[in-house]
């Protein structure tokens, strides 16, 4: 079978069209998406800020600049250098303190307390 | 003895020769001459050529050595091109070397990789025109993609006995783009639209890059399911390049993977290209419509360009369209040199190559249309 005959039969009309509408619709809805991209990366990175915005100010909350050195001598006076971070965790624990693996992480990038090399800790006492 | 010596003999390529396979054995000639005298494609051709000898030696049947022949070696080998596991593995090998980066600084070009599929749906009606059966012409249409790995893909799937006509004819006028495309593009193009500059290219952050597989991967396969095999592993490959943390994975796909498959689906093409299996009226057909395709798909993609002009406050430069056929970096590289050619400051080819690699998104999922209809 030849000609406009054939294509008809076959339904070549209509497999032309639908495949020429498909091979589109899927290039213009990826084109769309990748532009819309960096619009989800921008919300996405507010909802982060957000976030770390309100745990750092549950965190500041919790440990007020003016009660630092209170706490630090809290600490001091419980805890024996070196010391392993279980056991400050323990006082944390026992005297009710909030968050207290956030407070060590602090306290740890701080620098308030440093590394004694054997798996130990010890307080910075210049920091205070 | 005199019998024995006679047997042997009536079983040697001499006596068996057809001149069907001397032909065939001249073209492979070509193909090699091209490859490493005029250095055309030459990581296709010498396979492919020297695939087109080792399936012209004549061989009895019976014996276990024919491409066709049930157990032989070649068979085996075969055995990944109508499987289609030849073209996926090679998808995975250019995904992991396709960089993104252009096409996601400029989204909408991608249309213009969707213009330039307009031709194979075209010559699909062309080769249903001329008496082809539905599968054989989708098997043809899809040489308007230039893409050697999903043509030889959509045909081992439609049309397996078209597999060796198909593939050169593909694989060819990838190697002829030169000579095919400039003379479209001058003819459909003014000297001022040729002139035409791009604006620069926004910036793209490492997240867009990691994210851009997956999203395409989801938006295209679940449009047409059937691009799967080509898109899924075309995506893998690109996923293991940019996440940054399988960069073995990712090496070894572009390298050892890629290598491997492209050696075996060009031999085992090459070999398929039997002459009494080649040289037929229908070959002749698939090579004129083939070309046609081709050329339809590289005026279509230039006519949407224009035609997006009319709409867009900032204009494309034409010949851009032509660079939506996937043919990677060939046709992106003619576009680039026929822009450099008027005007010396004006490079293209970091937006002819976000058109490129929207094409052959294009014509994967083009390809899983026609199967999807077809099967």
């Amino acid at each position: 079978m030849y000609g406009l005959e054939a294509i008809s039969n076959n339904n070549g009309w209509i497999i032309s069209g639908a495949g020429i509408l498909i091979v589109f619709a899927c290039l213009a809805s990826l084109s769309f998406a990748v532009s819309q991209i960096k619009v989800i990366f921008i919300l996405f990175d507010r909802s982060n800020r957000f976030y770390k915005k309100i745990k750092s100010r549950d965190s500041k909350k919790k440990i007020p600049e003016a009660g630092t050195a209170a706490f630090y001598e809290l600490l001091k006076s419980e805890l024996e250098e070196p010391f392993q971070l279980f056991e400050l965790l323990e006082i944390l624990d026992k005297n009710n303190f909030p968050h207290p693996y956030l407070t060590v992480n602090q306290l740890r990038y701080g620098k308030t307390i440093i590394p004694s090399g054997d798996g130990c800790f010890i307080f910075k006492r210049n920091e205070v | 003895m005199d019998d024995l010596l006679m047997k042997f003999f009536s079983n040697t390529g001499y006596a068996l020769v057809d001149y069907r396979n001397l032909i065939m054995i001249f073209i492979a000639f070509i193909f090699i001459y091209l490859a490493i005298v005029k250095k055309c494609e030459p990581l296709l051709l010498v396979p492919i050529g020297f695939g087109i000898l080792l399936g012209n030696v004549p061989v009895f049947q019976g014996f276990g050595l024919g491409l066709y022949e049930d157990g032989s070696v070649l068979h085996f080998l075969y055995f990944g091109v109508t499987t289609g596991m030849y073209p996926s593995l090679v998808f995975l090998g250019l995904g992991a070397m396709t960089d993104f980066s252009s096409l996601l600084r400029k989204p909408v070009l991608m249309l213009l990789g969707a213009a330039a599929q307009v031709g194979i749906f075209f010559t699909l009606l062309g080769a249903l025109f001329f008496g082809f059966g539905p599968q054989e012409a989708a098997s043809i249409a899809i040489i308007g993609g230039a893409d050697g790995p999903t043509s030889i893909f959509l045909t081992a799937r439609l049309a397996p006995h078209l597999i060796g006509p198909v593939a050169i004819a593909a694989y060819s006028y990838m190697a002829l783009i030169p000579i095919i495309q400039p003379p479209i593009m001058k003819l459909l193009t003014t000297h001022k639209e040729r002139l035409i500059r791009m604006d620069g290219l926004r910036e793209v952050s490492k997240r867009g890059k990691i994210v851009f597989p997956i999203i395409a991967l989801l938006l295209c396969c679940f449009t047409a399911p059937a691009s799967l095999p080509l898109l899924g592993m075309f995506f893998l490959g690109n996923l293991l390049k940019e996440s940054t943390v399988t960069e073995r994975l990712a090496n070894t796909a572009r390298t050892s993977i890629i290598d491997i498959a492209t050696i075996l689906l060009g031999v085992i093409v090459g070999a398929s290209t039997q002459g009494d299996k080649f040289l037929t009226h229908k070959s002749l057909g698939i090579f004129i419509l083939g070309a046609t395709a081709f050329s339809i798909a590289t005026a279509s993609g230039i006519i949407f360009a224009k035609i997006m002009n009319l709409f867009m406050e900032q204009k494309i430069n034409p010949l851009l369209g032509a660079a939506g056929v996937s043919a990677v970096p060939g046709s992106a590289r003619e576009v680039h040199l026929l822009a450099i050619k008027e005007d010396n400051t004006n490079f293209l080819l970091m937006h002819a190559i976000a058109c490129n690699s929207s094409g052959v998104i294009g014509s994967a999922i083009s390809a899983g249309v026609l199967w999807t209809f077809l099967s």
